[in-house]
């Protein structure tokens, strides 16, 4: 029954090629209508073939959110308007953040939609707003560099990337089913969302056994996964921690430094330089 | 409970989606934004693969992965601003003086 799946994503990937280079805004007529109903065929065929080639349960929340996630990305690059763009991708992150939460991410979830939402797409309409042409979409807006060519590459990377990641996860699970490799498979069979880390908080003092007469304390509740989360970034990536700490200190002070500068405006047209010629001058800082 | 495969399939998409808005668009901003989009692919990645193995490697790495995504956009939106008042343009395409 999973032979056949990965041939049958390469479909719904040709599909969804199609559709997005009908969508891309392109010189010559845009076929939105047409390349609306075949994203649609596309998506139609993406949730039917992730329900019954590679689940055994499927479930409802996370078709719905795969359609939302991958339908607002088509959006994303084939919108003219920078602000939409903006705003789908905010429809992505919070896609993505539910999907994290599916897999008991809640942590990263919370991360996703503070920061991405929050911070850096908030960053993102500023800039819109401050480099923002007045009038109807610019051309650079509404014509694309080689949209067959990018649609080409990116639907090689889909199915490479996807179809080699179906066909390993599946040959594990196999592998592990038959009972051949004991790797993970402990770790598998003991069932979905538990994380039992290897450094995880000691388990807590069993009040029988050190007897009552001592005072025992109470048996501690089992950690969130918040405190899992915290206690391994302290404990094991304490260095990453402290290297991911200096290097936001290190870009705030460059996007200052990046800020000041004085640009002198050029216009549109490019100066023609000559061969040998110096270049223009650089204010320096 | 969704499968892994399909959270792989789907991180996929998003990422070879990214790519193609990357290669694509000729709107300076909307090629960053592409790449935030990679980003969000990759993210789901690492963590259908930490929920596989049982462990919390792939969120943690997810999560250093949002520290470098933010310190990306902020310095690579203050280089589109810069580029912006030069030439006057979002436009990728007058910035070829190298092209051969």
């Amino acid at each position: 029954m999973t032979e056949w799946v990965p041939y049958a994503l390469y479909v719904v990937f040709a599909f969804a090629g199609l559709a997005l280079y009908l969508l891309l805004p392109k010189r010559g007529a845009v076929h939105g209508v047409a390349g609306g109903v075949i994203a649609l065929a596309a998506l139609t065929g993406l949730v039917a073939l992730l329900a019954f080639g590679l689940s055994d349960s499927p479930t409802l929340t996370f078709y719905a959110l795969a359609v939302v996630a991958v339908g607002g990305t088509g959006r994303v690059i084939t919108h003219t308007r920078p602000v939409y763009s903006a705003l789908y991708f905010v429809m992505v992150v919070i896609a993505v953040a539910a999907m994290c939460l599916m897999m008991a991410a809640e942590f990263l979830a919370i991360a996703l939609i503070l920061i991405y939402a929050g911070a850096i797409l908030v960053t993102y309409v500023f800039v819109i707003m401050l480099a923002q042409q007045e009038g109807a979409a610019p051309a650079y807006d509404r014509f694309s560099r080689e949209p067959l060519l990018s649609v080409c590459a990116g639907l090689m990377t889909m199915a490479v990337v996807s179809g080699q990641a179906v066909k390993a996860v599946q040959q594990r699970q196999a592998v592990e089913s038959a009972g051949l490799s004991g790797v993970g498979s402990a770790r598998l069979a003991a069932g979905p969302g538990l994380f039992q880390d290897v450094e995880g908080p000691p388990p807590s003092p069993n009040p029988a056994s050190t007897g009552a007469a001592e005072g025992a304390y109470p048996a501690l509740p089992p950690p969130t996964h918040a405190e899992e989360v915290g206690g391994l970034l302290m404990a094991r990536y304490v260095v990453a921690l402290e290297l991911g700490a200096l290097l936001l200190l290190v870009a705030m002070a460059g996007a200052v430094a990046i800020s000041r500068k004085r640009i002198p405006a050029e216009g549109p047209e490019q100066k023609p330089v000559e061969a040998g010629a110096s270049g223009r001058r650089v204010v320096p800082f | 409970m969704p499968s892994v495969e399909e959270f792989l399939v789907v991180g996929a998409m998003l990422f070879a989606m990214g790519l193609v808005g990357f290669l694509a668009r000729r709107n300076l901003i909307i090629i960053f934004l592409s790449t935030e989009v990679m980003f969000q692919g990759v993210v789901l990645t690492a963590v259908a693969f930490s929920r596989m193995a049982g462990n919390l490697e792939g969120q943690l790495y997810a999560l250093f992965l949002l520290v470098i995504a933010a310190v990306e956009a902020s310095l690579a939106l203050g280089i589109v601003v810069l580029l912006y008042r030069r030439k006057g343009t979002l436009d990728s395409e007058v910035w070829s003086m190298m092209k051969g």
